[in-house]
């Protein structure tokens, strides 16, 4: 299948602080990609600087072919692609309704037409029990589902999930990580930006690997993990995998 | 169904005795205290779009009101031109004004639209003093007398105004009620709750606080012709200064920012008491009013920062 978004060179400086040196790979149509590094390898920079919250130093970003390159937030989700924030950010003063109710309203005019779809979303995510409940009242794990289930209202053709199982128990986990599965099954590819190792390995068709704002290892997640600059950058040197 | 029924016969009650009211007073002073209120009310609902809805703290509507009631006015003295259609063109001019404040500030996160806000108002102050030849500068510009005449919205009583504030009011409400829960209302909601969420959602931020603005700087533009026909003489002090831009937040503050019925009980109560004040301690104190302007407003954030519509909402 051809790439769903392609990033040549894309370049990003805060100060004196290289984040993002040259970062150049494809994302393929309908894959789940991990992207995995280090605190501070450049993650975060690369999802915000695709999707428009920073403006790139250099380089290009397309998606479908169509260049998005310095894009404005919104233009970039119009264009398809939805993020999730690291730390959560729902609307708090509004119920999960009328959260997704704003990301609904991106292909209809009507609010009406947009509650439909946006009830839709919310069984999906799981989250109909707290349909009208405001979401600075939702505990942590049901706040990353809403974040979620915003992205996903906007119906992206890809969707990037900024570290959405940190703070999760297992179960928890483990039910995000099949929501994501279905997600991906819809036809929406994925970059699944996580630090859990577990969910990675299990989830992703391949990984991606981030150091110093680097590209350091590209491949199958199971051979990335064994990669010995992988296992030196991400767990200390001394960290031999058995 | 009770519920709607009793709900249908307060609001038919309501607007039995708000047409019949001046039927039933005839005092000039309270007629014009009522006018007073839903003017205020009218401009609070156009405000409170942006300032409120959109949480862009505007301190300069003054502006925009200053060039409606300065536009049609000026047309009827050297024109003769009816002010149905020198307002409509002050409506145009005071959304142009808007959209100039608008188009580099809302681009910008922080203060600066609050500070663009308050530097147009002395702008358009600053020009109406200037210009006096034209504008008659400081000591104002009265209107001609030209009978009671509603094509230049003359009228020899005072419930002409009475009604045409009644029914700028009763329009401007209900185009707010549907604002608000329709696309425009959702996204200036998200935008105030977290901009950069609203973003990565496809909300062109900038695009819906100006659509928000345009409107706001529309009413309160036709506001100021209102005003300035019912009281047929205005300056630029009072139409234009900083202390009418405030108290126009003011008045939305103190009611209950970003809801419906904020700007209304706040009209009725910061109106009512400016009146009451103006009327009783005027002649003893003059800034007697603007004394209890402090009060309410300390008395208002330190008890009930969501405004006095609050203590009315269910749940």
């Amino acid at each position: 299948m051809g790439a769903i978004l392609e990033v040549k060179n894309l370049k990003k400086s805060f100060g004196g602080i290289q984040a993002l040196k040259d970062v150049s790979f494809d994302v393929a149509e309908g894959e789940i990609l991990g992207l995995i590094g280090p605190n501070g390898s450049g993650k975060s920079t690369f999802v915000n600087t695709v999707c428009g919250l920073y403006r790139p130093d250099g380089g290009q970003v397309a998606l479908r072919g169509k260049n998005i390159t310095g894009l404005e937030p919104a233009m970039v989700a119009r264009a398809g692609i939805a993020r999730t924030f690291q730390a959560s950010r729902p609307f708090l003063n509004l119920t999960v309704l009328d959260n997704v109710i704003v990301s609904a309203l991106l292909d209809e005019t009507l609010v009406d037409a947009a509650e439909k779809n946006a009830r839709q979303a919310i069984e999906v995510a799981g989250l109909s029990q707290y349909i009208n409940t405001k979401s600075c009242n939702l505990p942590v794990e049901k706040r990353k589902r809403l974040d979620l289930c915003r992205a996903l209202a906007l119906k992206p053709s890809l969707l990037m999930l900024d570290e959405v199982m940190a703070g999760l128990n297992p179960k928890e986990m483990e039910d995000g990580l099949d929501l994501v599965r279905a997600i991906n099954r819809q036809g929406v590819t994925v970059i699944f930006i996580e630090h859990v190792m577990k969910a990675v390995v299990s989830l992703c068709h391949r990984v991606v690997v981030f150091d110093q704002g680097c590209m350091l290892a590209d491949g199958e997640p199971h051979a990335v993990m064994q990669d010995e600059r992988v296992v030196k950058a991400y767990l200390g040197g001394s960290y031999k995998p058995c | 169904m009770k519920k709607d029924v009793k709900k249908y016969l307060l609001t038919a009650v309501a607007a039995v005795l708000l047409l019949a009211f001046p039927l039933l007073v005839d005092n000039l002073y309270i007629q014009h205290s009522f006018f007073m209120i839903f003017l205020f009310a009218t401009i609070g609902l156009g405000w409170n779009l942006i300032g409120g809805y959109g949480a862009q703290l505007s301190l300069g509507h003054a502006a925009f009101f200053a060039v409606g009631a300065y536009t049609a006015v000026l047309f009827v003295i050297y024109q003769s031109l009816t002010p149905l259609i020198g307002g409509l063109v002050g409506v145009v001019i005071a959304v142009a004004v808007a959209g100039l404040i608008g188009y580099p500030c809302f681009r910008l996160r922080g203060p600066y639209f609050t500070l663009a806000t308050i530097a147009a108002g002395e702008i358009v102050r600053t020009l109406l003093l200037h210009f006096q030849d034209f504008t008659g500068g400081a000591n104002g510009i009265p209107l001609p007398y030209k009978g009671d005449n509603f094509l230049f919205l003359q009228f020899s009583s005072k419930a002409p105004y009475y009604y045409l504030a009644l029914a700028m009011f009763v329009v401007v409400f209900f185009l707010v009620r549907y604002l608000e829960h329709a696309k425009m209302g959702r996204y200036l909601a998200a935008i105030r709750e977290d901009q950069d969420a609203a973003e990565s959602l496809g909300v062109q931020t900038h695009k819906v606080k100006m659509f928000a603005l345009l409107i706001s700087a529309a009413i309160t533009a036709a506001c100021g012709v209102l005003y300035a026909f019912s009281v047929s003489f205005i300056d630029p002090d009072s139409v234009a200064g900083l202390n009418l831009s405030i108290e126009i937040a003011v008045v939305v503050i103190v009611g209950g920012i970003g809801t419906l019925w904020g700007p209304v009980i706040g009209s009725v109560v910061v109106i009512f008491l400016t009146e009451m004040t103006n009327l009783y301690l005027g002649d003893i104190r003059s800034g007697a009013s603007l004394v209890l302007y402090g009060l309410l407003l300390i008395l208002v954030i330190s008890i009930r920062p969501q405004g006095l519509s609050s203590f009315f909402r269910r749940n």
